[in-house]
């Protein structure tokens, strides 16, 4: 009796599933698995017809020189800004938990580079690279800052960081105040009754007890920093050279540009595994540093 | 005659409109715009809407029972080549001739064989018969685009100097101006595109297209060529006289400066007119041309001209009559267009009417003019594309080797694949 209820109470359940696994399948797995299937031919875009090629698309990623020059750009940039605009996204989260004059009105300043539109920004700090930069640094005698940042190879990578550290930070903010302020009052009164205070106070309280928000600020943030693309397009362009050429730029270029749809899908898949390996590395290692009260 | 001729060419067209008939009546797509055949015209140039928009006015009017849907999107040539894939293709495009995109569409079926159009026989031969592919022609050349060098002509009489017509003159020119304490030259070097402008007058000029056949069966090197070496050599001479931070410097930033006066020369191609004379209204009465001069003998000088617009008409469009009335209505009213564009036109006898373009006429008229050389190439866009950023990385690093290794490791690689 109690079975046959259990077994229509399933069913149920899997008819209210249906639409969204229906969905699900249409919308993503399809697609995936037919990128798939193109990642194996070598479709240049354009032609009715293609050729299926195996893992040749592959193996040319592997050993091209643009891929791996992308690859490693890619990689350093996503490293460092996601670890700067961590530092930084926490650092002012924890100013702006405390008691201040004026919190709402800074948190609100900090908050806004997160509404401004990619593009807006890319103007904006085009013009503050050829223009204000170098004002300041010839009158600071600072040799290398008096020429464009982005038309120099060394100090392209750092101006992109700069302005991704400066948006990316802004969501990273609130979720870290978020987590700040989950963190019990009483927790940091009995830490100081044992005479615990400052930076003893920060790395065994606080940092310990926000370590899910650390996970997910530092995994959002590596993946939307391994998928960079929109501030290179506003920014550099991949230049000068391919200094600044990210995996994401590569794949575009190769599929709208130089015709190699195949390859390019290729490519993209390639990326797509490797920031879910990296993905889980870091939820494998921030999980055991999470503790619970 | 000539109904009957027209009415011949349609009947493959009708046939094939019968057949899509069902489709169409399923789908209801007649439906909002009455009996009137729409025809998408996606179009590339945004300096050029206005101007197609007067001459679709003029041409809807004869044709009350045809609409032109002008599309213009940001970054046009990628789009198109999306909707290619897609199969999304619109009625009429803009196509350059000899470009690998054009081959390849051409080869796959896409495009309308214009070949035995009235039409193309009022066009310049010189130019359509680019369009020539297995003996066939997929497009019809409507304008052509030209580079050379602008100036400012305050600053030239300032230290009297005439426009140069050979090499050395040109470089004594940069050297008078430069020791006199003016910037020479203007170079939008952060954005890829001006190294190109600017790099391919000395290509364009030694090489010819047969050049480019052997070099793309690879029979030609390009670190063995003393012409890769020369034009390097010559690249690196001029570009010492650029502004301050010119690899800092956008292409709006560089209009900007070198129509407000800020330096003598400018490498550009005619599309950049209509942008210079809004930001300065004496533009016509202080701004000339002068081709470029590559060589000290000025007859062995060229200037790089494409067609700037070329039309294709889909094969698989749906109103292909509609579509080539508008191509030729365009050719016939080729004298306007010239006017309103400002570009050379690719009809024969219709003259250049820009003040600051007839500084180029001299070559047009002589037929001293070269395609882009990079249409030639294996390739294309991407190709063009490559070479681009590898010129950037050579204005940086000033080094011919690494430059022509990397280029010769560019060619090669787009080689293999084909």
């Amino acid at each position: 009796m109690q079975n046959s209820a259990y077994k229509s109470l399933r069913k149920g359940y899997l008819i209210l599933l249906l639409p969204g696994l229906l969905l699900l399948a249409l919308f993503y797995v399809y697609p995936v698995l037919s990128a798939l299937y193109m990642s194996m031919t070598n479709w240049d875009g354009v032609s009715r017809s293609h050729d299926f090629v195996g893992l040749v698309n592959y193996g040319a990623a592997l050993t091209d020189p643009r891929f791996l020059n992308a690859l490693s750009f890619t990689l350093q940039y996503a490293f460092v800004s996601t670890i700067l605009s961590n530092i930084v996204a926490l650092s002012i989260a924890l100013v702006l938990v405390k008691k201040i004059k004026f919190r709402n009105f800074f948190r609100a300043v900090f908050f806004f580079p997160a509404v401004l539109s990619m593009l807006i920004i890319g103007y904006i700090w085009q013009q503050i690279f050829y223009h204000v930069v170098p004002y300041f640094a010839e009158r600071l005698n600072i040799e290398a800052l008096q020429t464009n940042m982005l038309g120099n190879q060394d100090l392209a990578f750092w101006a992109l960081i700069i302005v991704t550290v400066w948006q990316a930070s802004a969501i990273l903010v609130v979720i870290y105040m978020a987590g700040l302020q989950t963190v019990p009052e009483d927790v940091y009164e009995s830490a100081a009754i044992d005479g615990a205070s400052g930076w003893k106070r920060f790395s065994r309280i606080t940092l310990p007890l926000i370590v899910p928000s650390i996970t997910i600020c530092v995994i959002l943030a590596m993946k939307q920093h391994l998928m960079v693309y929109d501030y290179i397009i506003a920014l550099t362009d991949g230049g000068p050279g391919f200094a600044t050429e990210s995996v994401t730029l590569l794949i575009y270029n190769l599929g709208f540009l130089n015709n190699q749809f195949g390859y390019g899908t290729a490519v993209a898949l390639m990326l797509f595994v490797f920031i879910i390996v990296i993905s889980i590395i870091q939820i494998n290692i921030l999980r055991k540093k999470e503790v619970q009260l | 005659m000539k109904k009957s001729m027209y009415l011949l060419s349609c009947t493959p067209f009708l046939l094939l409109a019968a057949c899509g008939e069902n489709e169409e009546a399923a789908s209801g797509e007649n439906g909002g715009n009455g009996d009137k055949a729409v025809v998408e015209f996606f179009q590339v140039k945004p300096e050029g809407v206005d101007t197609f928009d007067t001459l679709i006015d003029q041409f809807e009017e004869e044709h009350p029972d045809i609409e032109i849907d002008q599309n213009t999107v940001p970054d046009g040539m990628t789009v198109l080549t999306t909707r290619f894939s897609t199969g999304d293709i619109p009625d009429i495009f803009i196509t350059y001739p000899v470009e690998e995109d054009y081959i390849l569409r051409a080869s796959n079926d896409y495009l309308l064989d214009m070949t035995d159009e009235e039409f193309i026989e009022q066009l310049n031969p010189e130019i359509q018969d680019r369009y020539l592919e297995d003996g066939r022609m997929y497009g019809a050349a409507l304008s052509l685009n030209a580079n050379g060098v602008l100036y400012h002509k305050p600053t030239f009489e300032e230290h009297g100097i005439d426009t140069p017509e050979t090499w050395d003159e040109f470089t004594a020119a940069f050297e008078t101006l430069d020791a006199a304490g003016e910037t020479p030259l203007i170079m939008g070097n952060q954005n890829v595109d001006q190294t190109s402008i600017f790099n391919l007058n000395f290509i364009a000029q030694q090489f010819d297209p047969d050049y480019w056949e052997r070099f793309n069966n690879g029979e030609e090197t390009v670190t063995e060529s003393g012409e890769w070496r020369e034009a390097s050599e010559k690249m690196l001479e001029i570009i010492q006289y650029a502004q301050n931070d010119h690899m800092g410097t956008d292409t709006d930033q560089a209009n900007q400066m070198f129509a407000n006066g800020d330096g003598a020369m400018y490498f550009m191609g005619a599309w950049v007119l209509p942008t210079l004379r809004g930001m300065n209204e004496n533009f016509d009465e202080e701004f000339g041309y002068f081709p470029f001069p590559q060589t000290n003998e000025p007859e062995e000088n060229v200037t790089i001209s494409g067609v700037d617009v070329g039309l294709s008409v889909a094969a698989d469009s749906e109103h292909p009559e509609e579509a080539l009335a508008f191509v030729e209505f365009l050719i016939d009213e080729a004298d306007q267009f010239a006017e309103m564009d400002g570009s050379f036109s690719a009809v024969e006898g219709v003259d250049v009417q820009d003040p600051v373009l007839e500084g180029l006429a001299p070559h047009v008229e002589n037929n001293q003019v070269a395609n882009w050389p990079n249409h030639y190439w294996e390739g294309g866009t991407a190709a063009e594309a490559d070479f681009r950023s590898h010129s950037q990385n050579f204005f940086i690093h000033e080094d011919i080797d690494q430059y022509l290794n990397d280029l010769e490791a560019m060619f090669e690689s787009y080689r293999k694949e084909n």
